[in-house]
């Protein structure tokens, strides 16, 4: 029985080769033949768009009420005001002033149902945009991103995670997308290997990278593939990386800077985030810890968010400034949010039936109010959607068409849920 | 191919004819003759050239040992002349302890897949696996095992690796199943039929499942170790998600039938049943019965899984790509040679090793990288080849439509037959659940009796104490009477005697009362057993229809299988020839393209020529225009002489006249004037002539006139005859310029045509190599990398002789000289130790390298870090050192290129790589030996190095 729900119409499968054939560009892509590694038609076409993305994770869970979803005189709404933003009648929580003064550029998500309250089920939830499952593990939102935006030929890495300090090496995080798709973390210290090591001069290094050009050269006059092709280019983007590597250093960054960013963690990672998204890094993630407010949520949202509040519109509104808003998505998620009911400790606990979702720049429309929640909070009464929508919905933002498949090596692999989809009326 | 007991036989059956018996198999021949004969049958297309020697040992050693040869190897593999020493060097490498080292770890990767280790270490695993490879254990024997283990033999524990390290996680044990032992990715099935592939169906999936959805992971506390438990009960009942279509299934094999079952009585179905911190034993173990029905050599999906991962080893692509990916729609590059591996894997018993020797020994492994010079050699035959294919796809399409129109049919009888099971499936499960329901009582009602016998017990024993007691006291009462303390001291005893005799027969009427609630408890649990068993009866004898349309759904499926994959096969041949015949157009269009040029191009020098004479032309016929214009100047001149001529001769004769007729009449007045009369005379006489004159000069302007008129027509005529040379001259030029227009499209047709052919040749080649008419570009694995810069850079030795060092200890060389078994047992260890000793460095290597744990290990990528790592790492540079060092003490740059090229790319230096090295030495004389660090790192960066070709 040939399963007939799935489109087989010529049309369709020929315009899904086409695709393919093009993001085949790609890690395992070099199936797609040398064409493909040197007409990557469909990357080239995104990249002049220059699309990126830059995720905030809110570790712990960052709670709907102290932020995006306001109740204030209700019985779960603690102590803090609502307060008016830079958009008529939408207004947000008084512990982030700066932020609303950008949300003309923003759009929120009132309508979050994951239905997933442990903290690694549902943090992986929400970077995988599917729920775990023993037999596959996906790609994370970041590793997607960069697949499917990066181009072939860019020498810096499509996926940044920025952490506080340390750093350097890649993660695990991109499963059969390939360790080309994997995030480099990045806090401070540039990637391994990126620095000539003592006493290779850059003259002795341009010599001896010549020669191997040469013996490169002599060999492929016997015969040229796309391996052998993308193997000598990654010379090439070795070479580039290492000249390009102050793109990790944030210390390059001016003092004005850094005391417009705060001089904090936080503050130093976004202003890190803003140099790698400005010098053409696909996605970038930060987290932000910690959230998990079980005892004295307020007080801790009030410091948590304080912190959080000047960097983060400081980056909004820069972006803004210097054009890169229109091409960079940024969204702001949490593994869940936090529980209407405040508990004996004035602490809210793990949340994950009715929360929010803070996004803004490249195709969503600005401004941006979707869902609703009921008076107290304690249920979605509008456009309930699930953590596999938002993915879509991400990575439509930044022009990617979710509906296709990835092709890596001879298997096809959808980009996203197939049984699922995007916010549609939020994308511009 | 799933679901085919041997449509290979089919297969190749229809294939041998199809291919005009040049595919027919003569059993006296090595097999590595008959794959191939079978290859040459249905390549398409030239091959590529033979490997030279020199390519051929890297290549074997690479594939067989897992690294590079050393420059001795090689040098002396180079200088043997014997006519057989491929084959004798197969043999070498085969018998080489590094065979099964390396070919432990390229197992342990295609079925662990570089997991991180979880329950078994990795280094136990590896150790059962060298071990197994050193045995030579059939494949099927190793499957079994590997199947089968539960964990608790310390043997075999290490076999339980593949599900223990899996968690015993049912979906992730059936899709890695599938994938890996089946050569089936049935993972997209297992919510709804694969949406893209046609024939991966949901019942598939969960045939797989009910093998391996029993199998729990248990905690034993007391050895702290996981082991695998099974239960007895477990249904795999599935629905799709999309079209809720639900069924149930028994253990089934990809290409299998349901298989039948023992059925044992509720409570009777384990050697050891589950309970609190007990590990359950089922008397039928469902895994066990994987293990044994996969590998007795009857399942095609199993054997041919094997037999086109082996050739993926050594090739560098399966047969059948993705290796995981057999479906009718995915047919091998070569059906016939598959189905011949396939059948030898089972003949041979699953001798991997017999078949990697016979897969090293084909002409095809040792083809060359080089593409065949002539790519054209087997053009002509495209058309023809093209036509039989078409004759032979179109009545396959129609059998494969009918095919699948009788497996609907079938299909919906199933589900039919399957509804009119539902009550008599629903009574028996709800008979389970009352026989469950009953077991409760019987379990209460037992522990209640257990609780009375012992109260019985314990009063029992206060009884004979008490009685003890008793007589004892009356004895005392007796030996001091009157006393009244020991009186009512018997007494007492004698009261609690009896209380207790009371309480005892309480006790006792009680246990009768609980023995009897036990039995009525069992008898209502043997009646609902009893009950059970008639549901299960009934069950079974109503699920007969469906079990005969499931059977009858499994057979027309299969036919549709076989008839769908006879015709993909052909419709892949079709493509591929397509693919060449199209390469051979493309072909044609450039090679006409090319001489079109010449044509035009002399065509345009044939119009340049023809200008120069018409510019000569056009220049004559001005030249005549300026004669007719001097004559037409003459002839103007002559005539208005002769008119002037004329004028001055009218007037003398007009006067003459005039003075003649006055004299006349001067004459009237004077008559007979004589000398009147004499001037009259004379001018009568003079008129006559003046006049005469006058008529000549007359005659002469009359001439000349005509003589203008002529001069007039001459240079009209001269100058239309100019006019028309200059246009033809004119049109002249056109023609030329025309033709350099031609020209120049000419040469832009080539140049596209030329761009068309180079992207039809690129993918040719791709496709080539594809079908392994030519060397697949193989990259080196992780470990393979790593081994091949240490051995380059004579790293590896210092390793292998602290090794041989430590082995000496327990095994001194000396003990073990005179027994050669003994000897490469030594040999062996020494080989593993030095694995071992370098495992650090290779992990080092695979953690760049190599895909990410879990997912498929036959992707290659190349990254920056990579190249980082290369080219700015300690570990490639200080290897590098060490041969540069020991480069630096080579004076003669022969010397020396001859030890570089041996070492480094396995082979001579060629004359120009001496000049190009002595180029580079000579540049740099003061400081040679960092020069000669550059050049090493540049031949280790070198993508030469970096692929096995």
């Amino acid at each position: 029985m040939f399963a007939s729900y799935a489109c087989q119409s010529s049309e369709h499968l020929l315009a899904r080769r086409q695709f393919l054939g093009t993001m085949a560009a790609g890690a395992g892509a070099i199936a797609g033949g040398l064409s493909a590694f040197t007409q990557p038609a469909m990357a080239q076409q995104l990249a002049a768009q220059q699309m990126r993305m830059i995720v905030f994770n809110m570790h712990g869970g960052l709670s709907q009420l102290e932020s995006w979803d306001p109740k204030p005189a209700t019985n779960t709404g603690g102590p803090f005001r609502a307060i008016a933003t830079s958009v008529p009648g939408v207004h947000i929580s008084e512990l982030l002033p700066l932020t609303a003064k950008q949300m003309h550029h923003m759009a929120i998500v009132r309508s979050v149902d994951t239905t997933e309250d442990d903290h690694g089920k549902g943090a992986y939830m929400m970077l995988h945009g599917r729920r775990q499952t023993p037999a596959s593990d996906y790609p994370t939102l970041g590793a997607v991103t960069a697949k499917a935006l990066c181009p072939e030929k860019s020498a810096l890495p499509g996926h940044v995670i920025v952490q506080p300090s340390g750093g350097g090496s890649r993660s695990n995080d991109a499963s059969y997308l390939g360790p080309k798709y994997a995030s480099l973390v990045v806090g401070g210290q540039p990637p391994a290997n990126t620095a000539r090591p003592d006493g290779l001069t850059p003259e002795m290094d341009q010599s001896r990278q010549s020669f191997r050009k040469q013996l490169d050269d002599q060999f492929f006059a016997r015969r040229r593939t796309a391996r052998t092709e993308a193997y000598t280019y990654s010379y090439e983007q070795a070479q580039q990386l290492l000249a390009e590597r102050d793109v990790f250093d944030v210390t390059k960054e001016s003092e004005k800077e850094f005391e417009r960013y705060g001089k904090h963690d936080l503050g130093r990672q976004c202003l890190l985030a803003r140099r790698l998204i400005e010098r053409g890094v696909n996605f970038v993630q930060v987290t932000h810890s910690n959230y998990d407010s079980h005892n004295e949520n307020f007080i801790f949202h009030l410091e948590q968010l304080g912190e959080f509040d000047r960097p983060f519109s400081t980056l909004i509104g820069d972006l803004h400034d210097r054009g890169l808003l229109k091409n960079t998505l940024v969204v702001v998620l949490s593994e869940f949010g936090r529980t209407p009911n405040i508990n004996t400790f004035y602490g809210r606990d793990h949340w994950s039936r009715a929360w929010s979702v803070l996004l803004g720049g490249a195709k969503i429309q600005p401004g941006a109010v979707i869902g609703k929640t009921n008076e107290n909070g304690t249920q979605v009464v509008d456009r309930k959607v699930d953590h596999a929508n938002l993915f879509h919905t991400y990575l439509r933002a930044v022009g990617v068409d979710t509906g296709k498949s990835f092709l890596v090596d001879g298997r096809d692999l959808p980009i996203a849920d197939p049984a699922s989809a995007g916010i549609n009326e939020l994308i511009a | 191919m799933m679901a085919l007991p041997n449509p290979g036989r089919f297969v190749f059956a229809t294939l041998a004819v199809l291919l005009c018996g040049q595919a027919v198999v003569f059993a006296q021949e090595p097999l590595f003759t008959r794959v191939d004969h079978l290859m040459d049958a249905g390549q398409i297309g030239p091959s590529a050239p033979m490997a030279t020697d020199a390519e051929f040992i890297r290549r074997l050693s690479l594939d067989l040992v897992g690294t590079i040869p050393t420059a001795a190897e090689t040098r002396a593999f180079l200088a043997d002349t014997a006519p057989n020493k491929r084959e004798l060097v197969v043999d070498r490498y085969m018998a080489d302890p590094r065979f099964a080292l390396y070919w432990a770890e390229l197992f342990d990767v295609m079925l662990m897949e570089r997991r991180p280790d979880k329950h078994v270490p990795h280094a136990e695993w590896l150790k059962y696996l060298q071990t197994s490879f050193q045995q030579n254990k059939p494949w099927n024997q190793l499957a079994r095992e590997i199947l089968s283990a539960d964990g608790t033999d310390p043997v075999l524990r290490p076999a339980a690796k593949f599900f223990l390290d899996r968690d015993a996680e049912p979906n992730l044990m059936t899709r890695d199943t599938g994938r890996i032992f089946f050569g089936v990715d049935f993972q997209c099935a297992q919510c709804h039929d694969h949406p893209l592939i046609e024939h991966y169906a949901q019942s598939d999936y969960y045939g797989l499942f009910a093998f391996v959805n029993r199998t729990v992971l248990f905690n034993d506390e007391t050895n702290k170790k996981m082991l695998l438990g099974e239960r007895a009960e477990g249904v795999a009942e599935y629905k799709s998600v999309f079209t809720s279509d639900a069924s149930r299934t028994r253990p089934r094999l990809p290409g299998g039938a349901e298989l039948d079952e023992p059925h044992f009585r509720f409570g009777d179905e384990y050697v050891v049943a589950p309970a609190d911190k007990v590990r359950p034993v089922p008397k039928h173990s469902r895994r066990a019965l994987l293990a044994a029905q996969a590998t007795t050599g009857e399942n095609v999906a199993f054997n041919r899984n094997i037999a086109n991962r082996v050739w993926g080893m050594m090739f560098g692509r399966g047969l059948v790509y993705p290796v995981d990916m057999h479906h009718p729609h995915n047919p091998a590059t070569n059906p016939e040679v598959l189905d011949l591996l396939t059948q030898h894997v089972v003949e041979s018993q699953f001798n991997i090793r017999a078949l990697v020797r016979e897969l090293a020994l084909t002409q095809t492994y040792q083809r060359s990288f080089d593409l065949p010079a002539d790519p054209a050699t087997q053009l002509t035959a495209a058309a023809d080849k093209l036509t039989g294919l078409e004759q032979q796809i179109s009545p396959l399409t129609s059998t494969v439509e009918a095919a699948k129109s009788v497996q609907a049919a079938a299909y919906d009888e199933a589900k039919v037959a399957q509804k009119a099971t539902d009550d008599s499936e629903k009574a028996y499960r709800d008979a389970i659940q009352a026989a469950v329901a009953a077991q409760k009582p019987v379990n209460d009602a037992k522990a209640a009796l257990g609780k009375t016998q012992q109260a019985v017990a314990a009063k029992q024993t206060a009884i004979t104490a008490l009685t003890e007691a008793s007589t004892k006291a009356a004895e005392v009462v007796k030996a001091i009477p009157n006393d009244a303390e020991l009186t009512q001291a018997a007494t007492i005893y004698t009261n609690k005697l009896t209380a207790a005799n009371t309480e005892l027969a309480a006790l006792q009427k009680t246990v009768t009362d609980q023995t009897a609630a036990v039995d009525a408890a069992q008898q209502k649990l043997t009646a609902a057993i009893d009950a059970s068993e008639a549901a299960f009866t009934l069950a079974t004898e109503t699920a007969k229809p469906w079990e005969a349309a499931k059977q009858k759904w499994l057979a027309v499926r299969l036919q549709t299988l076989q008839s769908e994959s006879a015709k993909q096969q052909l419709a892949m041949r079709q493509k591929a020839w397509k693919q060449y015949a199209d390469f051979g157009q493309k072909r044609q269009l450039a090679q006409q393209s090319e001489q079109a040029v010449p044509v035009v191009q002399s065509e345009l020098a044939a119009a340049e020529q023809t200008i120069a004479p018409q510019m000569a032309e056009v220049a004559a016929k001005l030249a005549a225009v300026g004669e007719a214009q001097k004559v037409l100047v003459a002839a103007t001149q002559a005539m208005e002489a002769a008119k002037a001529d004329l004028d001055a001769k009218q007037t003398v004769a007009n006067t003459v006249t005039d003075a003649a007729g006055k004299t006349e009449a001067a004459l009237a007045l004077i008559p007979n004037d004589a000398e009147l009369t004499a001037a009259l005379n004379t001018l009568k006489a003079r008129k006559d002539t003046t006049i005469a004159t006058m008529k000549a000069a007359e005659a002469v302007m009359a001439t000349k006139t005509t003589e203008l008129q002529g001069a007039n027509s001459q240079m009209t005529a001269a100058q239309q005859q100019q006019q028309a040379a200059e246009a033809e001259l004119a049109n002249r030029k056109k023609a030329v310029e025309t033709k350099a227009a031609a020209l120049a499209q000419a040469q832009a047709a080539v140049v596209t045509a030329q761009a068309n052919l180079q992207s039809a040749f690129g993918e040719l080649a791709e496709a080539w190599a594809n079908q392994a008419a030519v060397r697949t570009v193989k990259p080196l694995s992780p470990e393979q990398l790593a081994w091949s810069l240490m051995e380059s850079c004579s790293i590896v030795d210092s390793y292998r002789n602290t090794a041989e060092a430590e082995v000496e200890k327990t095994v001194p060389k000396a003990s073990v000289e005179a027994d050669p078994a003994k000897k490469l047992e030594r040999e062996f260890q020494v080989a593993q130790m030095t694995r071992e000793k370098l495992r650090g460095v290779t992990n080092q290597f695979i953690a760049l390298y190599a895909a990410a744990g879990g997912q498929p290990q036959d992707v290659f990528f190349a990254t920056a870090d990579q190249a980082l790592f290369v080219a700015n790492g300690g570990t490639v540079i200080g290897w590098g050192a060490n041969l540069a060092n020991r480069l630096n003490t080579i004076t003669d740059v022969n010397a020396l290129a001859d030890d570089l090229y041996h070492s480094v790319f396995s082979r001579p230096a060629t004359p120009a790589e001496i000049a190009q090295l002595n180029t580079y030495l000579v540049g740099r004389p003061n400081d040679r030996p960092v020069a000669l660090k550059e050049i090493v790192w540049a031949l280790l960066a070198s993508a030469e190095f970096r692929f096995n070709h």
